[in-house]
């Protein structure tokens, strides 16, 4: 006869194991412990600006990747983006801290065009160094770029 | 006479009772060995009619009719009573119940529109009791679903067996109900947080499976049913809440935010009165508060809430009830994370120009909620019941000074609607239910914007059915049929007809087959259809939405088997869904907007979709001290177009429990859940909200102890207690440990 008391022993047994083998596994965790990277940079304008219109937000925005089109620009998720920039004048200066490190292929001045928040496309390419800004951990980078606003740089 | 008493239910839902008259059926319920059972259902079969017993093993049930009716009482652990009484005037019957491992006899109604044993129904139904409630210290809603097999629990989300994804908080794919009643208003982003002071819900049905065809639209992925108390004799009830969240312990998460390390506590009490308001008439009135400082940055939340219900007799024929909900809460909603890296706090879209984080949104919310209830008997075989709903919801953004916009910053929204009800009763076998529903919704939201071009989306519908249910020897069948038509902002109407029909054969004295196949249909909601707003994310309107249609096919298998130590109970299913139209957001190019390189999301209608799997649910007593119980549910999706798996499906699904009862006093128990990660997950919202891909199973533990006394009852939990991390809906922390103290005080009533 197995009697109440021995299943509970038994089962008291197999939730002990249970537990135990659950508990090896934390779940979630910070992605990794290098430290974060700050990029800067100054910028010089030559050319007309846009109309200001046109001109909704400017930013220094640093891809992680070297997108195909406006459609795949859009992975927000995979950039960094420096806070607005001014308006109308010869040169400016951005400073993005904590940045994640890694490489980052595609670099430059984007406009947003419209009010559409996603109307984003290149306004100048950084160029220097194939283009390619490389944040290892605890780096501190400042970069320098020229935008020509006569000529903004093609982009399906 | 008749005629009479029918154009009352109509015109006169919320009657104001008199002094009544009437017959009541009271007594005790005991073991043979004399101890009071407490928990024991005894209800009139085939009548909307029945109570729990008390701590003391006493109900109290009010009659509405007079004549030959048939008592039922069943407990778990104890033969099944059934006796057949002559009402001419009030009467007292004591039932004494003979002990056996037994399997447990619940009442659903949701499965019928009716009061039946829950293993009689030929579908999957699950319940959860008052009992299981209070000893897991359930607060909120998805608290109490987390531990139901086959129920994936996404926040304010709920996936009954792989029917819907994670829809972004624009609807829920599944129907809510208080007391049969549909309560989900159109701007609902998901299930409320708290419905009901936990002391005051009876049980809350689960039914699994698309209900299209009792239910309508709202009820494609399944039914949640929260039923509520019956007042009974007079009681006055304190509950209180008292419990803090666990500090995480990875430091990098608690640097993202001070406030990580304060205590993190949570609050609640609720206040309970009942007793008679004279004659037949008998109520209760609850008044709650609860405040919560949550484990996230920008997520606290307060809430106040009176409800109500009073039910009453009049002559013998006439009985109803009005249920009445009142409440405000005022709450951050967490929308997304900061990233993997800092969790705790609300991310920011990196290209907005707001400095305000946008993944979290302060509300302060107003909601009322009035269901009256009228049911007319007509003779013996007859019954008609009325049902009103009313529905009022306010929500309007705070700012960041924490004053409250204007209504017109923010929704409003109204359902009000009415169902009436035939039920046909031939012999005690033979049921046959019909009846009409009409429900005008009316939703005013800055989000939207309509097809007129307006604020104000309008979805009326309307509604037949019918449903018939036979059970004679070895065989029960169910057929049901219902047509509903919509309109959506008059500019086009839909209509479906969804049919049911269930089937289930008694191949042993304890082993029943059961087969159903059936139909559904969701009407896409209005956040779907009209949400067209650049706040958050940027979302586009999709006039040319379609309802979201299935078809699908269980098989089951409901066993129980008497073993040397125990009692085991066997549920198996196997369902296959075939999903056409669903509806996901995507990220698309605006099909609205001239200029082409204008993106963003939009509810779109995907091809087709399929969803199989099975649902293995073992219970076991061992004696009347331990039950456990361990439930598997496997889903294979597949997206028609693609061959991949539905987004945020979980494959394998494991959830487990057991209790223990230690004499009188003491319980013990535990609640294991085990779910495999999505299989595929949204890679259009990873776009905007870093790490919103990550996702790892989960595994969590929950530990539970309960103290019973004469007077007041204490439990105690700790969930999540291996501190285990993880998420249940994208870029959105679970908790962490979390510690609860409930306690229950009976300062009146039977126990004096």
């Amino acid at each position: 006869m197995f009697l109440p008391h021995n299943n509970l022993r038994v089962g008291g047994f197999v939730l002990g194991l249970a537990l135990f083998g659950l508990s090896c596994d934390g779940g979630l965790a910070p992605a990794n412990n290098d430290s974060p990277a700050i990029l800067s940079g100054t910028i010089m304008y030559s050319g007309t600006w846009p109309d200001v219109s046109e001109v909704q937000d400017l930013r220094f925005v640093a891809l992680r990747f070297v997108p195909e089109d406006t459609a795949d620009f859009l992975q927000l998720n995979r950039l960094e983006a420096s806070n607005s920039l001014r308006y109308g004048v010869q040169s400016d200066t951005f400073v993005i801290r904590n940045i994640e490190p890694g490489l980052f292929p595609f670099n430059g001045v984007a406009r947003r065009k419209t009010a559409d928040l996603l109307s984003w496309s290149p306004l100048g390419l950084y160029l220097a160094n194939d283009g390619i800004i490389e944040l290892d951990a605890g780096d501190s980078i400042h970069v320098e770029m020229m935008v020509d606003l006569d000529n903004p740089p093609d982009f399906p | 006479m008749k005629l009479a008493g029918f154009l009352i239910v109509i015109l006169l839902p919320t009657l104001n009772p008199v002094a009544a008259q009437g017959f009541r059926i009271e007594g005790i319920v005991t073991s043979q060995s004399g101890t009071p059972l407490p928990g024991a259902h005894v209800f009139v079969e085939d009548r909307q009619i029945g109570a729990v017993t008390k701590n003391d093993g006493s109900y109290s049930i009010e009659l509405g009719l007079s004549g030959q009716v048939t008592l039922v009482c069943s407990v778990v652990g104890f033969e099944r009573y059934e006796v057949s009484l002559t009402i001419t005037r009030d009467l007292v019957h004591n039932i004494q119940l003979r002990e056996r491992w037994i399997r447990s006899e619940e009442i659903v109604v949701s499965a019928s529109r009716r009061p039946r044993i829950a293993t009689s129904v030929p579908s999957s139904v699950s319940v959860i009791s008052a009992e299981t409630i209070q000893q897991q210290t359930v607060i909120s809603l998805d608290d109490a679903l987390r531990n139901v097999a086959g129920v994936q629990v996404q926040g304010n989300q709920i996936n009954i067996r792989g029917a819907s994804g994670f829809a972004y908080n624009t609807g829920s794919k599944v129907l809510l109900m208080i007391d049969g009643a549909p309560v989900l208003s159109p701007d609902s982003d998901g299930l409320p947080s708290s419905v009901l002071p936990s002391d005051r819900i009876e049980r809350i049905e689960v039914l699994k499976g698309a209900g299209s065809a009792l239910y309508g639209s709202s009820a494609f992925g399944g039914i949640i049913n929260v039923i509520t108390r019956t007042p009974n004799d007079k009681e006055f009830v304190v509950e209180t809440d008292l419990g803090a969240y666990g500090r995480f312990r990875h430091d990098e998460w608690r640097a993202g935010w001070s406030g990580s390390t304060d205590l993190r506590y949570f609050a609640g009490i609720s206040t309970s009165i009942a007793g008679s308001l004279g004659g037949r008439t008998r109520g209760w009135l609850s008044f709650s508060a609860r405040t919560d400082k949550g484990y996230r940055n920008l997520d606290e939340s307060r809430q106040l809430q009176a409800v109500g219900k009073v039910v009453f007799r009049r002559g013998g024929s006439l009985s109803g009830d009005v249920l009445a909900i009142v409440g405000g809460r005022r709450a951050d909603s967490f929308l997304f994370w900061a990233g993997i890296n800092d969790p705790l706090s609300p991310g920011t879209i990196a290209i907005s120009q707001s400095d305000e984080p946008s993944g979290s949104a302060d509300n302060s919310t107003n909601r009322v909620i009035l269901i009256p209830t009228i049911t007319y008997q007509l003779g013996q075989a007859w019954y008609v019941q009325s049902q009103t709903r009313l529905l009022a919801s306010a929500i309007r953004p705070i700012d960041s000074q924490g004053n409250r916009k204007s209504l017109s910053d923010g929704t409003l929204g109204f359902r009000v609607g009415t169902s009436v009800q035939l039920n046909h009763i031939r012999r005690t076998r033979h049921h046959f239910t019909t009846g009409l529903s009409i429900d005008a919704n009316s939703t005013n939201s800055t989000f939207f914007v309509t097809s007129n071009g307006d604020a104000i989306g309008r979805q009326p519908e309307g509604s037949v059915f019918g449903q018939w249910d036979y059970e004679i020897s070895r065989v029960s069948a169910t057929a049901g049929l219902r047509f509903d038509s919509y309109s959506i902002d008059a500019s086009e109407t839909v209509s479906k007809l969804s049919p049911r029909l269930a089937l289930g054969y008694r191949l042993l004295e304890n082993t029943t087959a059961r087969v159903s196949v059936g139909t559904g249909f969701r009407v896409p909601s209005l956040a779907e259809r009209f949400t067209d707003n650049q706040e958050f994310f940027p979302i586009f309107r999709n006039l040319s939405l379609r309802p979201e249609t299935s078809a699908g096919i269980e098989v089951g298998l409901r066993s129980s088997r008497k073993m040397s130590f125990a009692l085991l109970e066997v549920d198996a299913a196997a369902f296959w869904n075939r999903y056409d139209n669903l509806i996901e957001p995507r990220f698309v190019r605006s099909l609205a907007g001239s200029d082409s390189s204008v993106f963003g999301f939009q509810f779109i209608n995907l091809d087709e979709g399929t969803v199989r799997g099975l649902d293995l649910l073992t219970t076991a007593h061992v004696g009347s001290a331990l039950k456990m119980w361990a439930g598997y549910t496997l889903l294979d999706s597949e997206n028609a177009a693609t061959g991949e798996a539905l987004p945020y499906r979980s494959r394998h699904m494991l959830k487990a429990g057991g209790t223990y009862v230690a004499g009188e006093r003491w319980t013990v128990g535990s609640d294991v859940r085990m779910i495999s990660s999505p299989e595929t997950i949204d890679t259009d919202f990873s776009r905007f909200v870093p790490d919103a891909s990550t996702f790892v199973p989960i595994r969590v533990v929950d530990l539970r102890v309960g103290h019973m006394r004469r007077k007041a009852d204490f439990f105690f939990t700790i969930k999540n207690v291996l501190d285990y991390y993880h998420v249940e809906r994208p870029a959105i922390i679970a908790a962490p440990r979390t510690f609860t103290l409930r306690s229950v005080f009976r300062l009146n009533g039977l126990n004096d």
